[in-house]
């Protein structure tokens, strides 16, 4: 916890696009959750609102619309973001998952559970901050859709409509869950960042949570910045890389079940760390 | 380096006793939303049961629906004795026509008098609309009773030079003649006697938005209402709700 130190070296985790992104997903997002809730409020709040109860409503919903269509737009702009923009396609290649990750879930469990000394190094993207990501993605997609659906209402026979709710407030449920116990804790509670990690705002992470959390990027990002790096490879967002994760699997796959050991076995990885 | 210490740890102490209240706030908020979404409703889906306020409805609603399969035992009596002739041939909920308004229409005729919509305005001659007890068929000087069940309905009364007529009895005779007599009279005949027992009503009867607003149809603290409900019934937006949505429910949030 000695991160502001003056010696402490700073990495670049989200450019300013992304960060704008974020700050934009979670203004409306938090609008979206309170004023969504609001319909599911007790009567005893509706009530102490008295006479202003109708414009209070009248307001959430327009609120609840606006920040929904932001939200749409901004992944809608996100989309484009990871097909064009260079910083994007980078960002969309890290997060696709591999099979190192399953690797990383088993290897991280077992640390936690105290069967293993360290962590596994892990890259720009671990497991869980992935399947945060993809949810996103898979969550938004419900909630656009049905809410979509609920606001032209008209156009709808009730059957849908019906299945539409029920999916926008289980999905709504399930993201303000995932926020409060998954995203929140990661960012405010986690010992390493209390009381917040504050990558969002100036988008940097000191050298000590980068060795800790992303090793390999750790690594990586080192070998450039020493020169000593083998082939000149990019710190991330290389394709390359991917697709070699994915042949060095089958690869050690088929050749385990020749019963040969393959090129890229647990015990080698682990063994970089020594 | 003593004091600076001090400070750093009220400092954290502050930080810690503020991100707890946070987090005991979130945590509130998380548990809230889980019994919003698992627990809430009429049903508890873990236990089985509903909700001690939902119980009692529920169970009413369950010993009237469970008689029979389509609630055949469900009679519903209005006790009319005064009332106009209309429901004879047109049957007690008579409008079908407008999927969208005819429950609300159907709902009204409870309480309305199907003149009080349906007839031409008279020219030269004041109509005022009172409560007329559905037994005595005398005007009601207080409302007793709950949302429209005052055992009474609204009738439209004409005043001619001092004379008071009631609007919806007014065929009564032509009427009653017809229908004893209609086996006998053939198609023509029919025709003649329906148009002429219809020749007061208008094609174009009032609609929602025409008594629910401010100086309208009707003069609502006339018919006997408190000033609050009659405000209430005046800002009810009935002709836009009905106009604007293809579905609508009866609220009940902030209803007085």
């Amino acid at each position: 916890m000695n991160s502001h130190a003056e010696n402490t070296r700073y990495f670049v985790r989200l450019t300013p696009s992304q960060r704008l992104q974020h700050i934009i997903l979670v203004v409306s997002t938090s609008l979206l959750i309170i004023t969504g809730y609001m319909v599911q409020a007790e009567a005893f709040v509706i009530q102490s609102f008295g006479n202003y109860g109708d414009t209070v409503f009248w307001l959430r919903g327009w609120i609840h619309r606006i920040a929904g269509a932001t939200a749409t737009a901004i992944c809608v702009y996100h989309i484009f973001y990871v097909l064009v923009s260079k910083e994007g396609q980078s960002w969309f290649i890290d997060m696709i998952p591999r099979p190192r990750d399953l690797l990383d879930v088993w290897q991280n469990i077992s640390y936690m559970l105290g069967f293993r000394e360290r962590r596994p190094k892990m890259d720009r993207f671990f497991y869980l901050e992935k399947l945060e990501y993809w949810s996103v993605w898979f969550g938004m997609t419900i909630v656009i859709v049905t809410g979509i659906m609920l606001w032209t209402e008209f156009y709808w026979p009730e059957f849908f409509l019906r299945i539409a709710s029920a999916f926008h407030l289980g999905e709504a449920t399930l993201a303000t869950l995932a926020i409060i116990v998954g995203h929140v804790y990661a960012v405010h509670y986690n010992a390493h960042v209390y009381p917040m990690n504050t990558t969002f705002i100036d988008g940097m992470i000191s050298e000590h949570l980068m060795k800790e959390e992303h090793g390999m990027q750790y690594e990586r990002e080192l070998a450039i910045m020493n020169g000593t790096a083998e082939q000149a490879p990019t710190p991330h967002g290389e394709l390359a890389r991917l697709i070699d994760d994915y042949r060095n699997c089958i690869t050690y796959l088929l050749a385990r079940m020749k019963g040969k050991p393959g090129p890229d076995t647990e015990e080698t990885r682990v063994d970089d760390d020594a | 380096m003593h004091n600076s210490a001090k400070k750093h740890t009220l400092k954290t102490l502050a930080l810690d006793i503020f991100m707890g209240l946070n987090f005991v706030f979130l945590l509130m908020v998380a548990v809230w939303i889980v019994w919003v979404y698992y627990f809430r409703g009429p049903i508890d889906i873990v236990t089985g049961k509903t909700r001690d306020s939902d119980q009692e409805l529920l169970m009413q609603a369950r010993s009237e629906y469970t008689k029979h399969f389509h609630g055949m035992d469900l009679v519903v009596i209005k006790g009319i004795q005064t009332g106009s002739l209309c429901v004879d041939c047109h049957g007690d909920y008579s409008h079908y026509k407008g999927q969208k308004v005819r429950a609300l229409f159907n709902a009204h005729s409870w309480f309305i008098a199907c003149e009080v919509c349906h007839i031409k305005p008279e020219q030269g001659s004041v109509v005022v609309y009172r409560w007329l007890d559905n037994k005595t068929g005398h005007e009601l000087t207080t409302l007793t009773g709950e949302n429209g069940d005052y055992g009474a309905t609204i009738v439209p009364l004409k005043i001619d030079n001092g004379k008071t007529s009631r609007l919806d009895r007014s065929e009564d005779d032509f009427i009653r003649e017809y229908l004893q007599t209609r086996d006998k009279l053939n198609d023509e005949q029919k025709k003649a006697a329906e148009e002429r027992m219809h020749e007061t009503m208008t094609k174009d009867p009032v609609f929602c938005d025409q008594c629910h607003k401010e100086n309208g149809f009707f003069n609502f603290t006339d018919l006997l209402y408190t000033p609050q409900t009659a405000k209430y019934l005046e800002t009810l937006d009935m002709g836009a709700m009905a106009k604007t949505y293809k579905e609508f429910h009866f609220p009940t949030l902030f209803d007085k």
